[in-house]
């Protein structure tokens, strides 16, 4: 069965095509929620509150665009609204140069499974930006809207976030403590 | 080896074909929700259109009740005339129709403005209704004669009864202006048994059609309007359905509240009335009387649907008293007609209170006929409403801990009013406040702060002032009433 005739039957709230539209798109949506969840059990509740919208929205599917990218947008903004709220009263520090480029040395020994922790780890806003910037490619722009803020507040949570990773990475033991700016 | 590498490039690398196996109970849980979702997708439609139809019709009801203070003993009349027009065809009697419906017609001749009102009410569209109003005027006619009967002013008492009997039968019938007019002459007349006797033996002729025609008529047209309200109804709910559609539509696909749009509030609030000017609606003599108002408490239930992530509406039944004490009245009894009638309080009196008299304190009282003394006191005026807010609102902050503005008006129906006086330890039930409306409105506005406790449970707490429009029919004397309270309730999001 062709993606297009799952998705018509899961527009009639069909109980087989909504299964097998979840074995085809459940890691890649977990993955999603990994990155932007705190830990694996939010991402595991992100994953199915995630899903459920999107069986709840999937009859707005038009067909236009790729249906991948339309799923995971669901479910990011989904994650966002659970989060994007979280920080209320933020000390923003302006000291912070938010055009420099950080610089990591590593050996690349660093196991993926380290990265997602130390991404999962950061204050929630920082972690938000940081995915949307750096993982799924949005411009402050994008971000800024997405999550009512300003684009200068966007670029200096993505600073900080880079920040605090690299400060994470350099302490991990596992590679040199050496930091350099361009 | 180790190199030197752009940070947002090393993720970028990692993460690019990075992917997680969802945990394998997860689809468990999801299929789960779903099937529950189902069932609870009927739940809400049902809530929605139930509730939007139960406001919808008390205030109908309430509309109806409030636009003519009698309007129930009309209703009751022509139901009566209903019923006995129904009789009367099954028994195919044509005496007792005329009888029995001139004697409805009599009683309701009392509010004789009212019944007449109402019929005219079914009249504009139909005109095969007309024949109903000569019955109407026709009937009014032959009451006023059928009074002067009962109160023997006749000459030929037995005669002139069964004279009634017939013309108003007669009249009854006879719908066209030439009969009614030979009739009505009949009537002034008041001539013997013969004539009318052949008046009677043509309306005999008459009788089965015309007198079928007009019930029936009545009969279709009381039909015709008890459904007219259900079919504006029905479509007031399609309409309000299609915009619940249309904003469902409207939302972004990032919404996370589209699974509880709904919460129900149980609320209660500390409030307390307070006036923007002096007066005192109680009586015009006593304006410069201080006054001390008094704090209570209101409860109720709140229904709140999200209609966007920002606006909200809401709707609920609260009850609750207000009142307040004049202070530095006297009170006395007298027997003194002159002093009861000068007695100018709007107060309809209990009859076990009717010789009590209300003055400013230190007014000068004739001692006379007094039965009691002047003893010098405070009235207390409580009254109890219940209130139906319609109310929306709109999220200044929306995040764990929300703020909204909160702008709306609410009905009031006046449910308790009660004036009494207290003075030396006693208190005395003087009545009810005359020029109280039993419904009024308020405008509302508040603020609301609401926090998270969990996913469905809010706490919230709303200070909101409410400004009362309508609540006296007359001698106001200036006050203008207002209700602040602090609502606090208990959430919960389905």
């Amino acid at each position: 069965m062709d993606l297009k005739q799952i998705i018509l039957d899961c527009q009639n709230n069909e109980p087989l095509a909504q299964e097998q539209l979840y074995k085809l798109f459940s890691s890649k949506i977990f993955t999603v929620c990994l990155k932007y969840s705190r830990n694996y059990e939010e991402a595991q509740d992100n994953l199915q509150e995630g899903f459920l919208l999107i069986f709840n929205k999937i009859d707005k599917y038009d067909f236009k665009g790729s249906f991948e990218g339309w799923i995971k947008r669901v479910v990011t903004n989904y994650i966002l609204q659970q989060y994007r709220t979280s920080v209320v009263f933020e000390v923003v520090k302006d000291n912070v140069k938010v055009e420099e480029d950080v610089y990591i040395d590593t050996d690349d020994l660093l196991g993926i499974d380290y990265l997602l922790k130390i991404i999962q780890e950061l204050p929630d806003r920082y972690r938000l930006v940081f995915n949307l910037y750096v993982l799924d490619g949005y411009t402050h722009k994008d971000i800024a809207t997405m999550l009512g803020i300003t684009e200068g507040t966007s670029k200096s949570n993505l600073a900080r976030a880079k920040m605090i990773l690299k400060q994470k990475i350099d302490d991990s033991g596992v590679n040199i403590k050496e930091l350099s700016f361009r | 080896m180790k190199n030197k590498k752009n940070i947002e490039r090393f993720f970028q690398e990692n993460f690019k074909d990075f992917e997680v196996q969802a945990p394998a109970d997860s689809w468990n849980t999801i299929s789960r929700k779903l099937q529950k979702e189902k069932k609870k997708r009927v739940l809400p439609l049902w809530i929605k259109f139930s509730s939007i139809a139960a406001t919808f019709l008390l205030g109908l009801f309430l509309f109806e009740y409030n636009s003519d203070g009698s309007q129930n003993q009309s209703i009751t009349s022509t139901d009566d005339n209903i019923t006995n027009t129904n009789n009367t065809n099954d028994k195919n009697s044509p005496t007792l129709n005329t009888s029995k419906s001139n004697t409805e017609l009599l009683t309701s001749t009392d509010n004789s403005s009212n019944s007449s009102q109402s019929h005219g009410n079914y009249t504009p569209t139909n005109p095969s209704i007309s024949p109903k109003n000569t019955v109407v005027s026709l009937s009014n006619s032959s009451t006023s004669k059928f009074n002067t009967s009962q109160y023997k002013n006749s000459t030929d008492k037995t005669s002139h009864s069964r004279n009634e009997d017939i013309n108003s039968k007669t009249d009854f019938v006879f719908s066209k202006d030439n009969n009614r007019a030979e009739i009505v002459t009949n009537n002034e007349n008041k001539s013997g048994i013969e004539k009318s006797q052949s008046i009677f033996n043509q309306t005999i002729d008459f009788t089965s059609n015309p007198s079928n025609t007009v019930s029936d008529s009545r009969n279709e047209e009381v039909v015709a309007t008890t459904e007219e309200p259900k079919e504006e109804s029905n479509e007031i709910l399609d309409y309000l359905a299609q915009l619940n559609d249309s904003t469902e539509d409207k939302d972004s696909e990032t919404n996370s509240n589209s699974n509880n749009r709904w919460s129900l509030t149980p609320n209660v609030a500390p409030i307390t009335m307070n006036s923007l000017s002096g007066g005192s609606p109680i009586s015009d003599q006593l304006n410069g009387n201080s006054k001390e108002y008094l704090a209570s408490m209101s409860v109720g239930l709140g229904v709140n649907y999200a209609v966007t992530d920002k606006i909200n509406i809401r709707t609920g039944v609260n009850k609750f008293m207000v009142g307040y004490n004049t202070h530095d009245v006297a009170v006395y009894a007298t027997a003194n007609a002159i002093d009861l009638l000068n007695n100018n309080i709007n107060v309809n009196y209990n009859p076990t209170s009717n010789t009590l008299v209300i003055k400013p304190e230190n007014t000068f009282v004739t001692e006379s006929a007094n039965i009691l003394p002047p003893q010098n006191g405070y009235l207390n005026h409580k009254f109890g409403y219940i209130e139906i807010p319609m109310e929306v609102s709109y999220k200044l902050l929306d995040t764990k801990f929300n703020i909204d503005i909160i702008g709306g008006f609410s009905t009031l129906f006046l449910q308790e009013n009660e004036v009494s006086v207290i003075g030396n330890g006693m208190k005395t039930t003087l009545g009810e406040a005359n020029n109280m409306n039993d419904i009024h409105f308020s405008t509302n506005l508040g603020v609301g702060f609401r926090y998270e406790i969990f996913k469905s449970f809010d706490i919230s707490l709303e200070p909101m002032f409410k400004y009362q429009i309508g609540t006296y029919s007359k001698n106001s004397e200036g006050f203008k009433p207002y209700i602040l309270g602090v609502y606090t309730g208990l959430s919960f999001k389905f």
